[in-house]
Order: C-alpha cells, then sequence, then structure tokens
C-alpha cells in the first residue's frame, strides 16, 4: 500500500488531493461548521459547503467593527504550519484554476508587479471600506468573488431565472467569466494578482515548518523548475542559494520545482522511488529539514 | 550567538503559534452581547450573550447589525435556525 502510494506521481498525487478536498468541502447535507474559517476561497454561503470562508468573516467583522479572534487565529495558526500549502493542495478555486489552465489556447506569464495587487485588494476591499461603509457595501470583495459566483450566484440563477438577476449579479457573473478567461490563459492568474487569502497567507510561507527541501545542492540554473512553476516564481534562485523553493511570497507549496529539478533526478533522488537507501527523503514532506 | 536561518524562522513560527494559541483562547471564551431592536419596554433594553462562534455564523449570514456602537439581532432567535442563504 505504502510502495504503491510512493510509486504515484506528485502531480497526481495533488490532484487527488484537489479532488477530495472539493469533493468534502462541498458535502454538507446537513451539519455545518460554518463557525470555522478554513483559509481556502470557498464561499460560505453555498448551502453544501462545511466551512466558513475568512474573506466573508473579516469583511462582515470589519463592518460589525468587531476584532474576529477565531478567525485571525485559525488563519495565523495554518498559516505557520503550512504557508500556502492550502491554496496549492486544498483550495477548490484553485484545483479549477489548475484544470482551466490545461486547456489549449494562448498561455503568457503575467508581469511580476502584477503579484503585489492582492494586497491592496486585502486591505481595501476586505478590511478597509468594510469597516468605513459597513459589510453590506457594493465595494466588499464578497460582492464581486468569483467563487461565491460560481457557487451561490450562478446556481441560483439557473433555479430562480431572471427574478435572481440584478445589476449586482450582472458584475459578479461578469467578474467570474474575466476570471475564468484569465486562468485559462495564465497559470493561477487569480491567485497571483486578486485573491485575498493568498496575500493573508503569503507572508507565512518565509517561516512555515512545511519546507520543501532544496532537491539539489549543486543547481546548474537550467530553470526547469521556473518553467515548471504555476506561480511563475523563480524557485531556482532559491534553490541554488540552498533554501527552501517554498520561502518566496507567491510560491502555493506544489512540489512542482522539487519534481522536474533534473539535478535532483540524476543524483539519485527519483520521484517514485529512491535508488539509494534514504534518498527519497528529499522528497519527504517533512518539517524537519535543516537547511544550514 | 548567531542563529541559523532555520533557528530563526522555528523562533518565529513558535512565536506565531503561541499568538495564534492565544487568540483562539480568547476566541473560544468571548461573548458578544446582541440587542433585542424592538422590546425595549420601560426603558429596559434586552439582549442576551452569544458566543465568539454563533457572532461568525450570525455576522456572515446577516444575523446583526451595527447600531450607534452596539450589535443587535435581525432575526427571532427563539426560532430554531436551518441552513441560511447568502445576505448578498
Amino acid at each position: 500500500m505504502v510502495n504503491a502510494w510512493r510509486r504515484i506521481s506528485l502531480t497526481a498525487k495533488r490532484r487527488a488531493v484537489q479532488f477530495g478536498s472539493l469533493l468534502l468541502l462541498h458535502s454538507s447535507w446537513g451539519a455545518e461548521a460554518k463557525w470555522l474559517c478554513l483559509p481556502v476561497l470557498n464561499c460560505h454561503s453555498c448551502q453544501l459547503a462545511w466551512f466558513a470562508c475568512p474573506i466573508g468573516v473579516l469583511v462582515h467583522y470589519a463592518g460589525l467593527h468587531v476584532f474576529p479572534f477565531l478567525a485571525v487565529g485559525t488563519v495565523l495558526l495554518l498559516g505557520v504550519l503550512g504557508g500556502r500549502i492550502l491554496c496549492g493542495w486544498v483550495c477548490p478555486f484553485g484545483f479549477l484554476q489548475d484544470l482551466l489552465h490545461k486547456l489549449p489556447g494562448p498561455k503568457f506569464r503575467l508581469p511580476a508587479w502584477t503579484s503585489w495587487i492582492k494586497y491592496a485588494v486585502l486591505v481595501v476591499t476586505v478590511l478597509l471600506l468594510p469597516f468605513i461603509l459597513g459589510a453590506a457595501t457594493l465595494a466588499s470583495f464578497c460582492r464581486f468573488c468569483p467563487a461565491s459566483a460560481l457557487q451561490v450566484t450562478a446556481p441560483r440563477l439557473v433555479g430562480s431565472g431572471a427574478a435572481a438577476l440584478s445589476a449586482m449579479t450582472v458584475v459578479k457573473l461578469a467578474v467570474l467569466v474575466l476570471v475564468l478567461l484569465a486562468v485559462t490563459m495564465s497559470s493561477r492568474a487569480f491567485c497571483r494578482v486578486l485573491c485575498p487569502i493568498g496575500a493573508m497567507l503569503a507572508p507565512f510561507n518565509y517561516i512555515s515548518l512545511w519546507k520543501i527541501r532544496p532537491p539539489t545542492e549543486h543547481c546548474r540554473q537550467c530553470a526547469a523548475c521556473r518553467e515548471a512553476c504555476p506561480e511563475g516564481g523563480r524557485p531556482g534562485d532559491r534553490i541554488a542559494a540552498g533554501v527552501a523553493p517554498n520561502r518566496a511570497l507567491d510560491c502555493i507549496v506544489c512540489h512542482e520545482c522539487q519534481k522536474v529539478c533534473p539535478e535532483a533526478n540524476t543524483s539519485g533522488v527519483s520521484e517514485v522511488l529512491p535508488t539509494k537507501p534514504g534518498a527519497n527523503d528529499a522528497l519527504a514532506l517533512s518539517s524537519e529539514e535543516t537547511l544550514e | 550567538m548567531k542563529l541559523s536561518r532555520t533557528i530563526k524562522e522555528r523562533l518565529a513560527a513558535a512565536a506565531l503559534i503561541a499568538v495564534a494559541v492565544v487568540l483562539l483562547l480568547i476566541g473560544a471564551l468571548r461573548t458578544h452581547k446582541i440587542y433585542d431592536p424592538v422590546t425595549e419596554e420601560f426603558g429596559i433594553v434586552a439582549f442576551q450573550r452569544i458566543s465568539e462562534r454563533e457572532l461568525v455564523e450570525d455576522a456572515t449570514f446577516g444575523g446583526v447589525r451595527l447600531d450607534k456602537g452596539q450589535l443587535y439581532t435581525t432575526y427571532d432567535r427563539t426560532q430554531p435556525r436551518g441552513k441560511r442563504t447568502c445576505p448578498t
């Protein structure tokens, strides 16, 4: 059983976890735990959702002028434990983006500066405007959240027909369509540019206990990891410096850089099974590694 | 004494985990006064205390509103609730 699991490629494992989380997060037919925030983009207004979305909680608590101890504590704890690993492995909207980017068509990488936009989105539309104007403001993130449009607005429109149509519904659905088009052309474009949950979790990548071990000590800057990085990052720079590749704001801890490294794969660190005792340790998703 | 990068990372992580646990404990123990908007009789304002957990659910589904610094309920809390729909 263990050997069978090891033989599965890392990408296949990630897809399996993403698919499983998609099903599990939307399996609440009765009981709910919507007092608990799970920091992935998954609208709590979805009838089948188990958990609360931290963005929704922050928006509404900002509107009520109350500090959200439970939400902040949960995000802080999960952020320190895994950084943005939830973005790469659990977030259903991230999974959708990964699948859509597989579609054929023109592909491009967004400029690096666009990744700073999400921090402004977090501060302005999740905290500042709801605090000043109230949670019901039309300028809060929830009003144009594409996950909410997909999980709540679109199904309601299908169920109720034109009766559910309003100007805000049209705007919300238009944002959804634009986001889906963008992620088809640019990998994880929404995570990179707009996602406020990614903005919240990103700083924790620098200290999270989950570390991707640099796959080689002899990086020759072949840029294979850069090509494989779904976030358009530069993991090779950190690998060459002997630093964990996930010590970067935009890393979603997908481990693709570790998988594609040709140096690692020719030095006994194979993706499937080790060719020498202990070699598989380099792929262990462990927090016990040191980088000295 | 010069600390390695890993030690610094782990110290920072440990400190933040401690902060997170404190926040979660406060959240677990804290209660909020929620006023009833219609029962001000003889100058007595009725309110009840709800936990942070309840406020998370109430807040996200429009179950409370803020007015002059106080939280007011928007529904009859004596009635049982089922699954709620999105207010936005």
